[in-house]
């Protein structure tokens, strides 16, 4: 299948390219970790309070470092106008946005399953009780955020104001993934049971569904001419 | 329709509608009866309610406008949703200021974090995301291609946010401003919110054909000065 | 440089129709009624000044671009009706490299031939790099490559589908008198394999040797449209020099 065949060419050739220069893999880690460290500054995480806050300041860190990935992972196609290159291949270009999606994800999780231990040792949390749920939770968060962001990075990318525009778009979208990714995380490090959660695992996973398909369908428009 | 035709037809909306609007502010303040716990600010949920029902009617429109453009390519559908999403705007706005200012009196806090205030704050910010994107992109066509996708997106995701938002509700709960979901309405005060209703739909349907035409006048100045430099 | 010929049968280059074709940006006009019909099989030169519709015209006939107005026609089928298959057809070489900086050469060839679905991708990545003569440096990152060397790439990557149709905007720019000519040899030899080629330049230095047809633009509009003779040659020249 064509799409099939292309999105695994762009994700290959993502993977090739950021294993040599680590660029977006490095940018949301640092960031992540800076982000971190000035939350423990405006925030006392000590008591059972924290447990709360701490649930929301860590997908805050990986929303903001999230956006400075993206960037810095679109980028790369805007230089010598390869994305423009991309309209000349007999398919059509759905599966680009796929692939893009695809490593994006990849390497945002990376970088937040490696800021994961110094967040716990900030804000003293045991992270590592249900490491099943903890890796759900942020596989269904991340992917809702690189489906509309890798989208929006390309709309982003035709604007003469890009690095605005990319957070202005995604953080008001992104909202329902916040909100279900930080109550589920708080229900997660309150050692509460999961089943609580289970109405937001259900909204991330159809939010992350629909939108995937939504962004699939209406990237061509995005990098016409 | 000629332009003297439009302009009267233009007059006679705007008279309408501030008729519709005087007669609603009248009835909302003369005519309506007081609610029992909230007292006269209350009244204020006669310009809440239909501003947010209308700026939800105006992303709808922004919604149509952006699959027909991506379907048709015809630019008028652009000047449609542009038009509808600043109308949505401004009635946004309009719910946000009136909210607060009920909320004061009532509970002693500014905001209440209730699904529909939340809901309509995260629409406020995706329409105002969607007109700098419009801003920022120079090219008309372009343009119109780039802010289609976003309104479809932005669309899309409004019933999740409310979801989103309702089921953190239930977990938090705080006073919701307009009485809750479960909570009637005196039949009176139904009419109050119809009546101004009536009349808020005129104004900002004026607004939208006055926009619209805007839009379609700069497109003709465009062609025009195109064709002269030919 | 030589095209390494077809293995299967000869390319059918396609039959291209322009009607009345305009492009618009907003107030700037690009191409401007534009009428004109290339048999298959030829080679054509498109001059014109800066600005004056060049590289949108190579766009458009590439697919990159939607005309405004008129229509365009591939074998007297509309352009817009065409399915994205047909641009397994198409060669294009624009201003900028579309290569990725941080890819080698091969690995950028590699991935072109994977998007369009080639059989033996590696195989052929290595036979295009050899016909371009860039095996020595098949392994440096793109952005190591000098201007002529990134101009041989952007090539090969327009070449390893093998298209009909070669479109190429002002590719000679920034490249030495040598490799300007062997790219001049090279293209020569994939007309004379059947193939059309549609070139555009600003530069009547060029050699105009193997073009089978001149073509002048002046703001969007073909003001020359003819056979390559010498007369013609002239022609053109005195009114890209001298000014309408």
């Amino acid at each position: 299948m064509d799409t099939g065949r292309v999105a695994l060419a762009v994700f290959r050739k993502d993977l090739v390219a950021e294993r040599r220069t680590k660029e977006v893999f490095t940018a949301v880690l640092l960031f992540g970790f800076t982000v971190s460290v000035a939350f423990t500054f405006a925030f006392e995480p000590t008591s059972a309070e924290a447990r709360k806050i701490t649930g929301g300041l860590l997908w805050l860190a990986f929303l903001f470092s999230a956006v400075l990935g993206l960037n810095r992972a679109f980028a790369r196609e805007t230089s010598n106008q390869c994305l423009q290159g991309l309209r000349l291949i007999p398919a059509d270009l759905g599966g680009v946005y796929l692939g893009k999606l695809a490593s994006n994800l990849l390497f945002l999780l990376l970088a937040e399953l490696v800021l994961l231990p110094p967040f716990g040792v900030f804000f003293d949390l045991t992270l590592w009780a249900r490491p099943g749920w903890l890796f759900l939770i942020l596989l269904l968060g991340t992917w809702g955020l690189a489906a509309l962001g890798t989208m929006f990075s390309a709309v982003s990318a035709n604007t003469r104001m890009q690095e605005l525009m990319l957070p202005l778009l995604l953080l008001p979208l992104t909202v329902p993934v916040l909100i279900a990714a930080i109550e589920s995380t708080v229900i997660l490090l309150e050692g509460r049971p999961m089943s609580e959660a289970a109405l937001w695992i259900k909204l991330l996973t159809g939010f992350d569904i629909v939108f995937t398909l939504l962004c699939w369908l209406l990237f061509d428009y995005v990098i016409q001419e | 329709m000629n332009e003297s035709a439009r302009h009267r037809l233009s007059l006679a909306l705007l008279v309408v509608a501030l008729l519709l609007i005087v007669s609603a502010w009248y009835y909302a303040f003369q005519v309506a009866p007081t609610e029992r716990t909230m007292g006269t600010i209350q009244r204020i949920f006669y310009l809440h309610l239909p501003a947010a029902f209308l700026s939800f009617l105006a992303f709808f429109v922004v919604f149509v406008g952006s699959v027909a453009y991506l379907t048709t390519r015809r630019m008028g559908w652009d000047w449609a949703a542009a038009s509808a999403a600043e109308v949505g705007v401004v009635f946004c706005a309009a719910v946000l200021i009136s909210g607060p200012l009920w909320a004061k009196p009532v509970w002693g806090i500014w905001w209440t974090w209730d699904a529909r205030l939340t809901t309509t704050l995260i629409l406020f910010l995706i329409y105002v995301a969607y007109l700098m994107l419009r801003l920022y992109v120079t090219d008309s066509e372009r343009r119109a291609r780039l802010a289609a996708v976003v309104g479809i997106l932005g669309f899309v995701d409004v019933p999740l946010v409310y979801m989103a938002n309702r089921w953190w509700r239930t977990q938090h709960p705080e006073p919701v401003i307009a009485g809750g979901e479960g909570s009637g309405l005196d039949p009176q005060m139904w009419w109050g919110v119809l009546w101004a209703f009536a009349g808020l739909l005129t104004f900002a349907s004026l607004l939208f054909f006055q926009r619209y035409r805007m839009e379609a006048m700069r497109a003709e100045l465009t062609e025009l000065a195109r064709r002269a430099r030919a | 440089m030589n095209p390494a010929a077809s293995p299967s049968a000869a390319p059918s280059s396609p039959r291209v129709v322009l009607r009345q074709l305009s492009k618009y940006f907003d107030r700037f006009t690009a191409l401007d009624r534009l009428d004109l019909t290339l048999p298959p099989g030829e080679f054509v030169v498109v001059l014109g000044r800066n600005g004056a519709g060049k590289t949108t015209l190579l766009r458009v006939l590439a697919l990159l671009q939607q005309p405004s107005e008129g229509e365009l026609l591939f074998d007297d089928r509309p352009a817009e009706r065409l399915e994205p298959a047909f641009r397994r057809r198409l060669g294009f070489v624009g201003h900028e490299t579309f290569l990725y900086d941080e890819l080698t050469a091969e690995e950028n060839l590699l991935f072109h031939a994977r998007l369009h679905g080639l059989d033996r991708a590696r195989e052929r990545v290595r036979e295009v790099l050899a016909e371009m003569e860039l095996e020595p440096r098949a392994q440096s990152l793109a952005r190591t490559l000098s201007r002529g060397l990134k101009q041989r790439l952007t090539l090969a990557r327009a070449w390893l589908h093998r298209p009909d149709l070669l479109l190429l905007d002002e590719p000679a720019t920034g490249l030495d008198a040598p490799t300007r000519e062997r790219m001049h040899a090279w293209l020569a030899g994939c007309h004379r394999q059947g193939r059309s080629v549609v070139l555009s330049s600003h530069d009547l230095r060029e050699s105009l040797q193997p073009a089978t047809r001149i073509l002048l633009l002046e703001d969007g509009r073909l003001v020359f449209d003819g056979p390559n003779t010498a007369g013609n040659q002239e022609t053109v020249r005195a009114r890209l020099h001298g000014g309408a």
